[in-house]
């Protein structure tokens, strides 16, 4: 999948080094509450849509913030956006 | 003596580099809370050990401008900068459901802080700390100079947009009000009375109404509600804690550097300044909980 962080996956840090794997593919996350926050993200992303795949998925925010968030599957494109508290969705709304 | 501001974890020195490796090494086990702490405070990005050292030396040093004022530039930075605490963005418009929100779990804490304040009181032999807490108790559960007890302000600005006092007593507070509680009872009640005084009297930053001197981009709200938008009652209670909490954390931050100096205890000090401020964090972002659940529920 691809992403516009290098770092973790959810907030870009590099701190850390805990490994997730996630859409087949082993990702790097700075920390477990990222990676649950990441995973969840993504299965609710797959449930909103009902994609079978994900192939990019661009983030923008923070925790207080919140994170808008772009991804895609094949030629298909949703924003979203999402917060979460120790790793669970407490917020989700597509956007378009 | 110093401690971690994540953990707690007491250290014997107050070597900056005592407190930096504790981070680094925690971070590498990818302990989450240390590195959201390090995330927020010192880089997202990470470094060695002696690059580490050096930021956390640089992010100690009130050398330049004091202890006090460090503090409130601290504050300021966690509470008021461009992405602030989201009870702050609530009340620059405050809903009835904020205001609801507000005094549910304002109540529970003022509880507390009367407690801490007797225990403060209590622990300490120095006489101007004494008479300090005491006319801080006294404001909260009496009133002063012929104005209603703060805690009474509070019950009347709830029933005000519709919140029964029997609602608001009997109430249970919230999960992040009650962890950020015990911690402060902890506090005043078991560690040295200036960590107790540091850690509840810096919280009243919240309300100062100099924040922007020290760079926040926000104020707890805007002067303007105060002549519309919200209950005489809302007004009457916003404007004695805007009035009073920044006399009273301007005082209490003297007194605190102050004592810090002569005691030695300026590092534990200030850990447990930062320690306090993320509970306070938390406790704020309760108070936003609530009020969400107000708006569903009514």
């Amino acid at each position: 999948m691809k992403r516009n962080y290098e770092g973790c996956a959810l907030c870009d840090g590099t701190w850390g080094d805990y490994w997730r794997e996630i859409e087949g593919e082993n990702t790097f996350f700075c920390c477990s509450i990222c990676a649950d926050a990441f995973e969840n993200m993504v299965n609710r992303v797959k449930k909103e849509t009902g994609w079978k795949k994900i192939d990019s998925v661009s983030i923008e925010g923070n925790y207080s913030k919140g994170r808008d968030c772009v991804a895609t599957s094949g030629d298909n494109r949703v924003e979203y956006f999402f917060r979460h508290e120790d790793g669970v969705i407490t917020e989700f709304r597509v956007k378009s | 003596m110093n401690l971690c501001p994540v953990c707690g974890e007491k250290f014997l020195d107050d070597e900056i580099s005592t407190i930096s490796s504790h981070f680094y090494s925690i971070a590498l086990s990818s302990d989450p809370t240390h590195i959201m702490w390090l995330n927020r405070n010192i880089s997202k990005t990470k470094m060695q050990q002696y690059a580490l050292n050096d930021k956390f030396t640089e992010f100690y040093d009130f050398s330049k401008e004091g202890l006090a004022m460090w503090i409130k530039k601290r504050f300021v930075a966690r509470f008021f900068n461009d992405d602030p605490n989201v009870f702050v963005i609530d009340m620059q418009q405050p809903s009835e459901y904020t205001i609801m929100g507000y005094v549910t779990e304002h109540y529970h804490f003022l509880k507390q802080w009367v407690k801490s304040c007797a225990y403060i009181l209590g622990r300490t032999d120095f006489s101007e700390i004494q008479k300090y807490e005491f006319d801080n108790i006294s404001e909260e559960y009496f009133g002063k100079d012929g104005q209603p007890a703060h805690v009474d302000l509070l019950l009347q600005m709830g029933e005000s947009v519709g919140l029964k006092k029997v609602e608001v007593i009997s109430s249970v507070p919230l999960e992040k009000t009650v962890r950020a509680l015990r911690y402060w009872d902890h506090v005043c009640s078991s560690e040295h009375w200036l960590d107790a005084m540091v850690s509840i009297h810096s919280l009243e930053l919240i309300a100062d109404k100099n924040v922007k001197d020290y760079g926040a981009k926000y104020a707890y709200f805007k002067p303007e509600i105060l002549n519309d938008g919200i209950t005489k009652e809302a007004v009457q209670f916003l404007k004695a804690g805007y009035e009073a909490d920044q006399y009273h954390s301007g005082d209490a931050l003297k007194l605190i550097e102050k004592y810090a100096r002569l005691l030695k205890m300026e590092r534990e000090v200030q850990s447990y300044f930062l320690r306090s401020m993320d509970f306070f964090y938390g406790y704020l972002e309760a108070r936003h909980e609530r009020g969400k659940m107000y708006e569903e529920k009514l």
